[in-house]
This record gives structure tokens, sequence and C-alpha cells, in this order.
């Protein structure tokens, strides 16, 4: 296996690579070869034989009206040196065929699926199943291809559910989700652990229980609406979409950003990081049972969200991105009163973090479980405190350098004990780290504009804009358009890390799972679903409560 | 029986009565002081949590029969063990068949929950249960085995330095498996929120849930007395007390041993059944080495 740490080993690489097609494009961050389909696998296969290249997303689109095919992009990144491989491959419209790389690649197994889902293209070689549409989405109509408008797909939808509750009368009936296990984290999560006793033999994934067709929505906006749009793709940490949305524009566009925006942006970034950590440590401990140390937790991070509030207007959803800059400058008032508050944070958490930590059932339940070897991390291409905590030091801010991260230093911070607690204590120092990052910030930050006075759109450009989320890696792809983005692709970290969740679920003890599933901290959206798995006679199946209730408890036994 | 006794018994089974949810809404205020929230506005909200939810309407998706018939008869079990402690408080008298009277009729109303708690085929309930009975095994075994090595304690005392340390020895543990017989945090495994949304009580609501939480307030009450009575019987046998003082004594130190345990389980998390299996065992068993330990190697 190869590794690739230098330019001059990238160069290497890049050579081997253009036996494979003479069509690339070099760019700042990108080398861009269009690779035909036949010749995919191979280039798959090199690509992850190499060590230190991941898979950082992958989008299709159909661009017909422009060059007359659809198009996968597979965007492999080189952390170490900085750099992307986009590969990008033509499909013919008349037979929308593509071989499955997920063999080769894992980390490209969700991807596919939903490219089949949504752009209807072909992966030959595996088995394809709906995957992010529902059920009973109408066959051969695939909503991310140009043929639809958002309006033509309201029309064509209506979901069955609707009618199906009229017929058995369930205006008046609740069915309450239930289960022999919960996932803890109160959104449209839908595991199935297969359990003995109260092992987890086996566990397995299925979600997109919400999917909002948001990247569909953009195509209908323009370009200077969407950072509103993309923000709430999550409401915890919606400032790193607008965020790399707005740089994916700029990149493609080749818009210069004020340097005081930049340092704007990664104040905001830090801020937000150091919100969501202290959130995911009450739920946490909340999960262990330690409610006295959710709530002291979410005390301290109330100050976070005055903070918040007092940078850019609002406590979320901040609305401060634009794209060539920010909307809100931060003057000298507030940066001294926020040097204030995050020595009181930065005081308060330490004292109380240290002895939390140190509750033995909060040690003892999180030492040893959850297991997630560097090789299944390092396969599936993680990403955040989830690959961190299994000793992999990947950070999208150091690995590729974006807003004011690149005038500074600092080191990712690595835990190598691949379990529970280690993603914690990731976290954990990611706060103090976070909270120095920011005094640098507001100490550096330069006079000058906060965003461009104008820019020009222009069709048909690639861009890539990627920020370290608190939960990892968040990377949009857009291809421009003359008023709208022409193709927006969001990847969310928690869509990278979930496949991991099984691996980690695997011989753990029922009650660990759900801060196992946590530990990844991951971003659903807002339902339950639960199924009962006879584990003896295969059987799977959904049942109501009040049904469920009246039968023999010899069926859980 | 004197004056002072005849006062002492309705005095004692009053308080039996009124105190645990006033007590349990004390715990919610400092609960709450521990971790920065302002609580529910009066010490008297478990009251009346309790009333609003005994005047709610029946819904059970359980066989009505079973659960009507294992929570009345547990509730009817601890409110008589509540007169025949206040009984044995008042006159003083505490010999080893008053012990164990009293700890059939506390485990009785243990297994009728676990038999309350089983009717439900609601698998939350099921998994909460199972987890129950596996702590319950342990720990009622070693309940029974601190109150009757306390009860030998003091029934071979000679008021020596050894036979404190003996005493004090099985009292600490008998008051640990006290705790643990509560079914506080880290040992709340059948309800276990975050992973089985309330566990074995899923299915409870309106009037039924209101009886058994106030059932397992009383419960919990009663168990957090029993330590104190011993404690009661030797200071009353040490100070000459009469029947009201000593009574008040065992209700004061019972209430400010239950506001301890409210303390304890705020500042720590949830165990796992293995761990806490684990735990249970070992902190039993040393106690036992350790009273052995003292009793047989220690010799003025």
């Amino acid at each position: 296996m190869e590794s690739l740490s230098t330019s001059s080993e990238f160069e290497n690489l890049y050579s081997y690579l253009k036996r494979f097609s003479d069509r690339l494009v070099e760019e700042e961050d990108n080398l861009r070869i269009v690779v035909e389909s036949e010749k995919l696998r191979e280039v798959a296969e090199v690509l992850s034989k190499t060590e230190g290249v991941f898979l950082r997303t992958i989008a299709a689109s159909d661009e017909r009206s422009v060059n007359g095919f659809y198009k996968m992009y597979y965007v492999f990144g080189i952390d170490k040196i900085h750099r992307n491989i986009v590969i990008e491959v033509p499909v013919d419209p008349s037979d929308p065929v593509v071989p499955s790389i997920t063999d080769i690649v894992k980390a490209a197994d969700w991807y596919e699926k939903e490219a089949h889902d949504l752009m209807g293209i072909k992966f030959s070689g595996r088995t394809l199943y709906k995957f992010v549409l529902p059920d009973d989405w109408p066959d051969n109509v695939y909503p991310l291809r140009k043929d639809y408008t958002v309006q033509d797909l309201v029309k064509l939808y209506r979901p069955e559910i609707v009618t199906k509750a009229k017929e058995v009368e369930a205006e008046a009936a609740i069915i309450i989700p239930i289960g022999p296990y919960h996932p803890a984290l109160h959104e449209p999560e839908y595991f199935e652990l297969y359990v003995r006793g109260e092992k987890v033999v086996d566990a397995r994934y299925v979600g997109f229980m919400v999917h909002r067709g948001i990247e569909k929505l953009a195509e209908s906006m323009k370009y200077d609406q969407v950072p509103f749009l993309a923000e709430r793709i999550c409401g915890i940490c919606g400032f790193v979409h607008s965020c790399s949305y707005c740089q994916a524009v700029e990149k493609a566009l080749k818009i210069p950003v004020p340097e005081r925006a930049e340092y704007i942006r990664s104040i905001v970034l830090e801020i937000e990081r150091i919100h969501s950590h202290l959130l995911w440590l009450g739920v946490a401990f909340h999960l262990l049972g330690y409610d006295t140390g959710f709530m002291h937790i979410w005390r301290i991070r109330e100050q976070v969200m005055i903070l918040a509030e007092l940078l850019t207007g609002s406590r979320k959803t901040y609305g401060l991105n634009i794209i060539g800059g920010v909307r809100r400058d931060i003057d000298r008032d507030k940066a001294k009163k926020c040097l204030q508050v995050l020595d009181n944070i930065e005081k308060e958490f330490k004292n109380f973090v240290d002895a939390a930590i140190n509750v033995p059932q909060i040690k003892s339940r999180l030492r040893r479980t959850g297991l997630l070897p560097k090789s299944e991390a390092t396969s599936l291409s993680l990403v955040g405190p989830t690959v961190r905590g299994s000793g992999i030091p990947r950070d999208i801010r150091k690995d590729y350098p974006y807003a004011a991260y690149k005038y500074i230093d600092f080191k990712p911070v690595v835990r190598s004990e691949c379990d529970n607690m280690a993603r914690t204590e990731v976290r954990i120092y990611e706060i103090f780290q976070s909270i120095e990052l920011v005094k640098n910030f507001l100490d550096r930050i330069p006079e000058g504009d906060i965003a461009v006075d104008s820019w020009e759109p222009e069709p048909y450009k690639f861009g890539i804009g990627a920020v370290e989320a608190p939960r990892g890696e968040v990377i949009h792809i857009v291809i421009t358009g003359r008023y709208s983005p022409y193709r927006w692709r969001a990847r969310a970290p928690t869509y990278q890390n979930l496949p991991a969740i099984p691996i980690m679920l695997r011989d753990i003890e029922l009650a660990d799972a759900p801060i196992t599933i946590a530990s990844i901290d991951p971003c659903f959206s807002c339902t339950d679903r639960a199924l009962i798995i006879d584990i003896s006679s295969n059987n799977v199946k959904s049942v109501p409560l009040n049904i469920l209730s009246l039968k023999s408890s010899k069926l859980f036994r | 029986m004197n004056l002072s006794t005849l006062i002492s018994i309705p005095i004692s089974i009053l308080l039996y009565i009124f105190l645990p949810p006033l007590l349990d809404g004390v715990e919610r205020k400092v609960k709450a002081d521990i971790q920065s929230r302002i609580g529910p506005p009066t010490i008297l909200q478990t009251w009346y949590d309790i009333l609003k939810l005994i005047s709610k309407e029946v819904i059970l998706s359980m066989n009505p029969r079973y659960v009507v018939l294992t929570l009345s008869l547990s509730l009817t079990m601890l409110i008589s063990l509540t007169v025949t402690i206040s009984y044995f408080i008042s006159l003083l008298n505490l010999n080893m068949y008053i012990v164990i009277m009293i700890l059939i009729l506390l485990l009785a109303a243990h297994s009728l929950y676990l038999i309350l708690y089983i009717f439900s085929s609601n698998p939350f309930s099921i998994v909460g249960t199972f987890r129950i009975a596996t702590i319950d095994i342990l720990n009622e075994a070693g309940l029974v085995a601190f109150a009757i090595l306390t009860a030998v304690s003091i029934s071979i005392s000679r008021a020596s330095p050894k036979d404190y340390l003996l005493l004090t020895i099985a009292l600490t543990a008998l008051a640990i498996a006290v705790y643990v017989s509560q079914r506080r945090l880290p040992y709340d495994l059948h309800e276990a929120e975050p992973e089985l949304a309330s566990g074995a009580i899923i299915e409870f609501s309106g009037a039924v849930l209101g009886f058994y939480t106030y059932s397992h307030l009383l419960e919990r009450y009663i168990l957090a007395s029993i330590p104190m009575i011993f404690i009661a019987y030797v200071m009353s046998n040490m100070l000459r007390l009469n029947p009201v003082t000593a009574t008040l004594m065992v209700h004061v130190l019972a209430s400010l041993i239950y506001m301890l345990y409210a303390v304890i389980s705020a500042l720590i998390g949830r165990s796992r059944v293995n761990l806490a299996v684990k735990t249970i065992n070992l902190i039993y068993f040393l106690a036992i080495a350790i009273w052995l330990g003292v009793y047989i190697l220690w010799n003025p």
C-alpha cells in the first residue's frame, strides 16, 4: 500500500491516473479527471489502495442540457496534502448504468443507493432498493432530474399513509413507538438491534425517515437565498452548512472573501462547536443516568447561546453568511464581552467536567464500550470526533484549511482507545481548544470589509466547500447555474458516520446501546420507529402498542 | 400499654402515611438545587401529582383484574406494615421474630410489584422486570442478611468497642442494602429512562400510576426507617427514651437518611445490570467478611 504525504508522491499518483484519461483539469485544490465508466473500478481500486486517500463525497448530476450526460462526481480527498481528486464519470442517459465501487470503497455504499433513488442511476454488480425515497414513491420518478420542478413533485406524490390512516380511522388512534430497545436521541432513527438477553448480537440501521428535498429546492432559489436554506439542514450546527455552501460558490466563481469575514466565520464556527459539544455532553450524561451532569453542562452551555446571540443576533440559525462574506461585524465591545464570557465558560467547564467524567458509573460505561477499530474507521472514511476517537487525525480545519484556520496553527485532538470514552474525551478537549481558537481569532482579527461589494454568477463552474462541523466534515458541492445553483450537493457528517454504528453496537450490552449510538453525535430529525424481531424464527414485524399489549408475554421470552 | 405508647402508635402511623410524598417533594427541591434548577413550586408537589393522577380516568392496556389486585394487595401490605412497625417501635420491643416478620411483609410487597410489572407484555416492561428481578434476587438476600446481622449485633452486644464496631458494620451494610432496595440511581435499572422509556412502569397511567407512585414512595420510606428502628431501639435502651420520643427519633432519622440517599443519587450515574451485580456482590461479600473478621479475630 502506498502512502501519500508529500506533493511529489501526489504527482506520481497524478501521472499514474493520467493513464486512465487525457481529460484532466487542475484547479487550486482539485484535480478533476473525466473517466469512462468502464475504467471507474480500476481507478477506484488504485485510489482505495493508496493510504491517506478517503472518499469525501459522491454527487450525481443531471447535465443532459449541458453536455448530454448524467454525471457522477467521486470526490476523494488526500488529507495530508490538502487536495482532492475528483473523478467525473459521464453516464449515458439512454442506459444510465455505472459499475458499483462499493466492494472496493465501502464508504460509497449509501451514495450509490441515494444516486439510484434520486437520479435514477443504476449501479451494476450490486443490489439496489429504495433507500431515501418512501416505499410508496411512484416508479420511474427521479426527483433530482431536471425533468421535474419542485411543484411537479408535490403534485406527483401524495403519501399513501394519509389514505391508509383514514381507512382505519387512525385520526382517533395513536401508535406509540415501542421496542425492547430505544436509540435514545429523539429523532427519526430506526435501529434493529438483534438481542440475546441483554447482549446485542447484531444491528441494522434504516434512515431517511424525513427527506426534505432541500437540494432540489435550492435549484429554484437565488444564490443568496440558499445560505438561509442551508442553515436549516441542522438545528444544532446549521452555520457549518451555510458556510460550506458559500465556500463552494466562492470557490467555483473565484470570489475573494475579505480576511475579516473569514475570521468572523471562524469565530462563529468555533462558538457553534462549543455549544454543540456541550449539548452532546449533556445528552450523553443524561443517557448514562447522570442528570446532574446534564443540567450543569446545559447551564454552562446557556452562556454560549447568549454569546452567539450577542455576536450574530440569534441563539441559533444565525443567518450570518452571504456569498462573499458575512452580514454582521464584531466590534470591540462585543469582542471584549466575548472574551469575558469565554474565560468564565472555560473555568466553569473545567471544574465541572473533571468531576463529572470521573463519576464511577460514567467512567465504567464509557470505557471499552462501543469499540470502533481504526481499520473500520479508515475503510468507512469516517469523520469528526468519531474518527479522531479511533486514532486518526482527520480534521478538515487542518487537512483542507479554510476561512481563518489557514492563518493559525493547532493540532487536532486525537485519542486512540477507539471506545465511547475516547470520543467523549475528543469532544471535551475540543471545547477547550475551541475556546483558545476563538480567543486567538479575536486577537488577530484584521480591520477591513466584511463582504465583497458584488460578484457575478457564471454557469457550470464546479466548487467544493468543506467545513469541520462539530460532528465532522460537512462537504458541499456546487455546480453553478445562471441565477441559481445548477446542482447543489450537501453531505452532513452523520451521513458518513452512521454506517459505523452497527460495528460499534456488536457485542455490547443493551444498556450501552443508547450511548454508543449517541457517541457519533448523530443528527436525524423527529420520529421514532420500532420493530419486534424474533431472532429464533427470523420474523420481523411492526406492532401497535394496543395490539401488542394484549398479546402474551411469551412472545418476548 | 401506657398512654405515651397509645399516643405514639397513631402518630407513627400518620407519619408513615403522610410523610413519604412530602419527603419526595423535598427531595425534588434538593435535587433541583444541586442541579441549578428551581424544581417544583412547593414541597407538596408530589402529593398534588398523586392526587391529580388518582382523579384521572383509568386507561388500562393490561388486564385490569391483575393490575388492581396486585397493586391493592401491595398497598394494603405496606400500610399494614406501617401499623406493625409503629406498634413495635412504640412498645420499644425488637426481637428476631419481629425483624423477620417485617422483612417477610416487605419482601412480599416487592414480589407483588414484580408480578404487577410482568403482567404487561410491553417489551420495555419485560426487559425492565428481568433487570429488577436480577437485582432483587441478590439484594434482598443482602437486605435480609444485614437486617439479621444487625439484630444479632444488638443481641450479643455487651456495650464494648468491639460490639459497637460490629453494629456499625452491620448497620452500614444494611443502609447500603436499603439504598439498593429503594431502586435509586445507579440501580433504577427497571425504569432506565433513556433506554427503556420508564421500563417496568411504562404502561401505568392515571389512577394506577398514582397508586403505584404512592405505594413506591411509602415502600421507600419504610425501607429508610428500618436501619433507624435498630438505632432508636439501641438509643432508647441506653437513654431510657419514652415511646413518643423514640417514635419521633425513628422518623427524624429516617427522613434524614432519606435525604442523604436523595443527595447521593443526584451525584451518580446509572449502572448496567452486569456491573450492578458485580458491585453489589463485592460490597456485600466484603461487609460480611469484615463483620466475621472483626467478630472472630478481635479478642480484647
